[in-house]
């Protein structure tokens, strides 16, 4: 398998008036040609941080990558002038944002939003072809192409998203970014555009990292996946290292135990107790180590070492 | 407002438990604003002075008095801004104004304040027919320029200061209703007043015990810029004649009289001019600070 | 045979709107007994949060009736509902806007007791919310910290605590946990169900996800457009959906386990508007069993087993 994107030890921080914000701390990741990697957290994780700093597009002044580097095809992005990585923003890596509502603009018709990416990157294409061209994604993302001249405020909310896809693949990038594609919609639409998004990644080979808080999306939809918590990769696997592995990190234990299984009908759940650390004032040793029932007295002291068990790593005391 | 009033005062074991009130956490974030502070610090100064004139200016002798044969002094020990055209100090002038337009400013935005937050609350929480009765006519008070207003009504009633009160307060309660009125309908739909309506709780104390708390962030906004606005309104409503009349100090009287003498004596306009740019900066740094402040969402 | 605690008839609750009448909930019918939990699922749009707003009144029926302890809830005067508003409370879905953010924890848990007039005293109010603190788990020394200070998850407990000041029956629940990540989530619902079996509560559990309904309820009704298509109990409506709303709706959700990969069945189109919908069955425009006779006749849930209701021409 082809490695297209390569993340190594990649640090995060968002420097606000009081204190740094450790967003995201020593992450590697790697994303092959064609797969989908699910990263999974929930809110604070660092997810959306690792994303917006593969494109390059943290908050300028407030966030900061102050280690690491990330690799498209062999090639440095950290280095990139903003200059090249406009170019690159919309043909070789593009994003999904979560809400459809608020990712398109209200007065152009969305047949203009999307025709607008195919004129930026392919400036020498004529009327006729950018035309074509959006009837086309329109087809892709199963839209009547007739409805390119209507403006947002007339389609749904699924409508949109497939929009916002049909934008984002305009360019048929090598990589797609999802950030929650699915999470504002209504399950019977979610699973229409999930099942979309994956023909599409077939058709296309696109590789995708798709963020969500969501294990049921993950089981369906992805090939890889690394689960953040407190801005580190707690474990990194296939699809099925996680979901049918015997060994595990105690917080994607944890994450498991809070679902409420559809199979058996169990009388309480088994939720990890206590909160997400606070990241701008991050526990010493293990981050995990406050709300871990395994806790011994080395998680409190020292960083776990990555244990590495044939495709899957464990960021984790317990393993050795 | 309503914050840190309730169960704080009660007995033993909640005590345990320092209780930060909200005032503070504002004051607290209210501090931080250099320029917000600045202004505080300034219009402090000028309330001051307001305030204590009369221990140190004798209204008769150094205000009113003419005394001819010192007609038009340049600054100088004796007289720090110099003398006007009947030979009265500026700088006692200046000071005793600070106490004419601080007190209209004051009451204005006291009665807008008060009829403004009624109207508003009033036809933002009940809509439907009242909304539009009310609404309406602060539209057609809204539609004729505020100065005009102004103008049309003290030469429909005659000058002096009651009237004068009357007219600004008139221009500025429709600014008020308004403000008031659309950050109640914001607020009318939020979760915790149906959450409120859920236990039974009657009208009024929802409005006074969610709403207007919530919505005085900006009310006191409004109500900074307000003194700010008429404390304009009334140096030109003097400027032109129609406000407080000579021989009272109004600085924008001070200012009409010395237009006359502008080219041969600059000075006359200095001191006047300033207090107005003066109180009028500080009051508006101390709104921009305020809305930031009041903001509960904001971390501290 | 034992009396519900709360029931519902022909209730319906119309809007009106520009573009014509919004039916958001149509002719809804179901019991609710003492200690159990009635859940609601649709996706939105589907009128179950203006069902549960009726239910407790906050909102008036356009025409039906809510039984609650046998008595119509919809004829009672303004001082017979100030008294019963002691026995049904709501917690909301977004612990973010519930909660009024100039009240301190004590203030707005104190609050309903305070309305209410249950406890005057100073001294006992007090003892009541450290004690309504303690069962829902916030720490003693959050008493005097403000919402925006805490999280989600202790938010979410504070409107608990709210809504079990007044020692209600019945509580409708609208979406609580579906703005919670999914390890607070658990924590919150572990807490609901630990209070129902404290308390003897009986809960409306209002959700667009199915798998946490499943957990909570001992009854589940599936609402679409404003109706009721489906009720049956918990495990018999999974084990045996009929409708097809429901089949699809069971079949989108993404399970966490890699065994039903590609195994979903995706239902097409989107949900219509509950604008002047035309008589028949609603779903029929997205169903894939449907029959042209579908539109035009007037559906009405029918008992096929024990317990199991369903609204569909198969079954007229």
């Amino acid at each position: 398998m082809d490695k297209l994107l390569e993340i190594r030890d990649l640090c995060v921080e968002y420097h606000t008036d009081e204190d740094n914000v450790y967003a995201v701390n020593h992450v590697d990741l790697d994303v092959y040609k064609g797969q989908t990697l699910g990263l999974v957290g929930e809110t604070g994780a660092g997810k959306t941080t690792t994303a917006l700093s593969i494109m390059k597009l943290l908050p300028q002044k407030i966030g900061e990558i102050t280690s690491g580097d990330i690799k498209l095809n062999g090639e440095s992005v950290i280095s990139k002038s903003e200059e090249a990585m406009r170019k690159i923003r919309g043909k070789d890596i593009s994003m999904i944002f979560q809400d459809p509502m608020t990712s398109l603009n209200p007065v152009y018709t969305v047949g203009d939003q999307v025709a607008e990416v195919i004129k930026l990157h392919y400036p020498d294409y004529n009327n006729s072809q950018v035309e074509a061209r959006v009837d086309e994604l329109f087809l892709m993302v199963g839209l009547p192409p007739e409805r390119k001249t209507e403006f947002p405020h007339q389609f749904s909310g699924g409508m949109k998203q497939r929009i916002v896809i049909a934008m984002a693949l305009a360019c048929e990038p090598q990589l797609l970014l999802a950030d929650e594609p699915t999470t504002a919609l209504d399950v019977t639409i979610q699973a229409q555009v999930l099942q979309m998004m994956k023909d599409l990644k077939e058709k296309l080979n696109t590789a995708m990292i798709l963020i969500t808080h969501d294990l049921g999306v993950v089981a369906q939809t992805c090939d890889q996946v690394a689960i953040m918590y407190a801005g580190e990769i707690i474990e990194n696997g296939t699809v099925e290292d996680i979901f049918e592995g015997k060994d595990h990190h105690p917080y994607t234990i944890g994450l498991f135990g809070s679902i409420p299984d559809m199979e058996t009908k169990s009388k309480r759940l088994h939720p990890i107790d206590g909160l997400m650390p606070d990241p701008s004032n991050l526990p010493k040793g293990c981050k995990f180590n406050p709300r871990c029932p395994h806790c011994k007295d080395i998680c409190r002291e020292q960083e776990p070492p990555v244990y590495v068990n044939g495709t899957q790593t464990i960021r984790c005391h317990l393993f050795k | 407002m309503s914050v840190g009033t309730g169960t704080q005062a009660a007995a033993a074991p909640m005590q345990k438990y320092k209780k930060r009130s909200q005032i503070a956490q504002i004051w607290g974030r209210f501090k931080k604003n250099k320029m917000a502070m600045g202004g505080l610090i300034l219009f402090a100064i000028m309330l001051v002075i307001a305030i204590t004139a009369p221990l140190f200016i004798d209204y008769e002798v150094d205000v009113i008095q003419q005394t001819i044969s010192e007609r038009f002094q340049s600054p100088s020990a004796v007289h720090w801004f110099g003398t006007d055209q009947f030979g009265r100090d500026i700088f006692s002038r200046v000071f005793w104004g600070a106490r004419i337009s601080m007190f209209v400013g004051v009451v204005v935005v006291v009665i807008s304040l008060i009829i403004g937050s009624i109207l508003g609350a009033a036809s933002g929480f009940f809509g439907g027919w009242l909304d539009n009765v009310i609404m309406r006519f602060m539209d057609i008070l809204l539609a004729i320029p505020g100065t005009m207003l102004a103008i049309t009504i003290v030469a429909a009633l005659g000058g002096g200061i009651q009237n004068l009160l009357l007219a600004l307060s008139i221009e500025q309660i429709p600014k008020m209703t308004r403000i008031v009125r659309s950050s109640v309908l914001t607020l009318k739909t939020q979760d915790y007043i149906e959450a409120a309506r859920a236990c039974g709780t009657t009208n009024a104390r929802i409005i006074y015990r969610h709403i207007l708390p919530n919505a005085i962030g900006p009310i006191l906004v409004q109500a900074s810029l307000t003194v700010a606005r008429t404390i304009i309104s009334v140096a030109s409503m003097s400027f032109i004649g129609l406000g407080i009349n000579p021989p009272e100090p109004e600085w924008g009287a001070m200012l009409s009289e010395a237009k006359a003498q502008l080219m041969n004596y600059p000075y006359l306009v200095v001191a006047p001019g300033l207090a107005i740019i003066l109180t009028v900066t500080s009051l508006t740094l101390i709104g921009d600070g305020l809305r930031d402040a009041l903001d509960p969402k904001l971390k501290n | 045979m034992e009396m519900p605690l709360i029931e519902t008839k022909n209730l319906k609750k119309y809007f009106k709107t520009g573009r014509g009448t919004l039916h958001a909930v149509d002719d809804v019918n179901f019991q609710i007994f003492k200690g159990q939990t009635l859940g609601v699922v649709g996706e939105s749009g589907c009128g179950k949060s203006t069902l549960g707003r009726v239910m407790i009144r906050l909102l008036d029926a356009t025409e039906g009736q809510v039984l609650f302890e046998g008595k119509n809830i919809m004829d009672y005067n303004k001082h017979q509902m100030n008294e019963l508003r002691k026995e049904m409370q709501i917690i909301f879905q977004d612990p973010y806007a519930s909660l009024n953010p100039r009240m301190s924890v004590s203030e707005i848990i104190a609050e309903p007791l305070k309305v209410c007039k249950v406890i005057t005293n100073k001294k006992e109010l007090e003892e009541r919310v450290f004690d309504l603190m303690k069962t829902v788990g916030l720490a003693e020394r959050l008493v005097n910290a403000y919402p925006h200070e805490l999280d989600g998850g202790r938010r979410q407990r504070i409107g608990v605590a709210r809504a079990l000041a007044l020692n209600p029956k019945f509580i409708v629940c609208d979406e609580p946990v579906s703005a919670l990540d999914v390890s607070i989530q658990a924590q919150i619902l572990n807490l609901m169900m630990d209070l129902q079996e404290q308390f003897g509560l009986t809960y409306m559990f209002i959700t667009h996800d199915l798998s946490v309904v499943k957990h909570i309820s001992t009854e589940i009704a599936v609402m679409y457009l404003g109706q009721c298509v489906e009720k049956a109990p918990a495990d018999e409506l999974f084990a045996n959906p009929i409708h097809s709303y429901t089949k699809a709706l069971l079949s989108a959700i993404p399970i966490p386990s890699l065994k039903y990969r590609n195994m979903q069945n995706i239902l097409s189109g989107e949900v219509t508007s509950p604008i002047d919908p035309k008589p028949g069955c609603r779903f029929a425009a997205r169903c894939p069993n449907a029959k042209p006779e579908c539109t035009g006749c007037n559906l009405e849930l029918k008992e096929v087993s024990p317990n199991h209701f369903v609204s569909c021409i198969k079954y007229m």
